[in-house]
């Protein structure tokens, strides 16, 4: 059984503009708080231009369109910060809510890290 | 304290959407996975003996009451009935066992699956509800396994 | 014909039991993956909206009633909402513009209310009854490979 949500800020080594965040769990009405709250903190921290933030998606099993809005808020900022945001590893079910809604169009979306990790 | 309510016709084909459910509820209130497992098995349990024994009909319900308060779900289980004569008799029997214990034999024919609820959950009572039975049952999230409260009133047939 | 009616107080912790529930027999019922997924999107979506617009404290219930009949599984999500009127049409067609010229634009909205389009790309068909007290929103979810 999943936890409601988990969220984990990675850093790799020598690698400061690349900022991981491993999403595990639902993004619905129950978290969505908790995500917007933990996305403006990693968010916040952010100084300088050209950061990718790449959400990885392997483990997020669902999202909601209050989610998507959340989402697309990260979009915003990033784009503000001069950076942007990039999804890796999204499941066929979060791919198919991101097309609906339109943010596939916005969002760059991998099918692996491998691919997000290229500049 | 308001309640949600499943409605669900007495067939096992829903049981895998009904456990689900029951594990999604569990983990939005902080029960940790064992927990939530152990909960899930429960109820899952009790469904499962409601639509075995208590159902003769497709027209035959489930009924599933579930509330939650912090730190506490309670479970409410009826079935639509149709089982008089078995009722008392699975009465008798829980209630000697709770009484006296489960002797090995026993545990390795029937009955296995109330033993596994005992040590699961923190309160249970049985009751006659019309013509079938109710089940009621609530965890509390703790660090701590709690002792076993049983209460089983007196029914008479 | 297998019904289950679910009566959950207007509290979003319910919602991820109850569209998980759907979800699942749906599948037993024969739906695939994908579109079981679509279910847990569709009556998670009008669960929220249900709460968020019609049953607004907890102690008002949603109600969401499940019908298979052969090919169809039919969702009906009622909340104690008064709304005077409600043309889901051109609330849809409203959103689903506003979302095409962001798109096009390359902006986009940090509004709510992408539910309602959601739920009507995933569905097969959607439409509401409004009463009294209440307001019903329908929907009609047929198996893939049927006619």
């Amino acid at each position: 059984m999943e936890q409601a949500l988990k969220m984990n800020l990675k850093e790799l080594p020598g690698q400061e503009k690349i900022k991981i965040v491993e999403i595990e769990g639902a993004i619905d009405s129950t978290t969505v708080i908790e995500f917007d709250k933990k996305m403006n903190e990693i968010m916040s921290a952010i100084h300088q231009p050209g950061i990718a933030m790449i959400m990885d998606f392997s483990k997020l099993n669902y999202i909601n369109s209050t989610g998507l809005t959340k989402l697309m808020g990260c979009y915003t900022g990033m784009i503000r910060r001069s950076g942007v945001l990039k999804i890796a590893n999204s499941a066929k079910n979060i791919q198919e809510i991101l097309n609906v809604v339109g943010a596939a169009k916005l969002i760059k979306i991998y099918a692996t890290m491998d691919e997000a990790l290229k500049p | 304290m308001s309640e949600m309510q499943i409605v669900i016709p007495a067939d096992f084909c829903f049981m895998p959407g009904v456990r689900a459910c029951i594990s999604r509820i569990c983990a939005g209130l902080g029960f940790d996975d064992h927990e939530a497992y152990q909960i899930e098995t429960v109820v899952d349990e009790i469904c499962n003996n409601a639509v075995e024994h208590g159902s003769k009909t497709s027209q035959d319900i489930v009924v599933i009451g579930c509330s939650v308060s912090a730190g506490r779900i309670d479970f409410h289980i009826t079935d639509s009935g149709n089982k008089e004569f078995r009722a008392n008799e699975v009465f008798e029997n829980n209630k000697r066992r709770i009484e006296q214990g489960w002797d090995l034999e026993e545990m390795n024919q029937r009955g296995r699956g109330l033993f596994i609820i005992q040590r699961m959950i923190d309160g249970m009572t049985i009751e006659k509800a019309g013509q079938g039975v109710k089940v009621s049952l609530y965890k509390i999230h703790h660090e701590e396994p709690a002792e076993m409260k049983y209460v089983f009133p007196d029914i008479k047939l | 014909m297998p019904e289950i009616i679910i009566d959950m107080p207007a509290n979003f912790k319910y919602v991820p039991g109850v569209r998980v529930l759907v979800a699942r027999v749906s599948q037993a019922f024969g739906f695939n993956d994908q579109e079981a997924c679509q279910i847990e999107t569709i009556v998670d979506e009008l669960c929220n909206n249900a709460i968020e617009h019609g049953s607004r404290e907890e102690s008002q219930m949603v109600r969401i009633n499940c019908k298979i009949e052969n090919e169809d599984l039919e969702i009906v999500v009622i909340d104690s909402g008064t709304r005077k009127s409600f043309d889901l049409e051109k609330t849809i067609a409203g959103k689903l513009k506003l979302m095409e010229q962001e798109e096009q634009e390359g902006r986009v909205g940090e509004r709510r209310g992408r539910g309602l389009v959601i739920v009507k790309k995933m569905s097969d068909h959607l439409s509401v009854d409004l009463s009294d007290q209440k307001t019903a929103i329908r929907v009609r979810k047929r198996k893939a490979g049927s006619l």
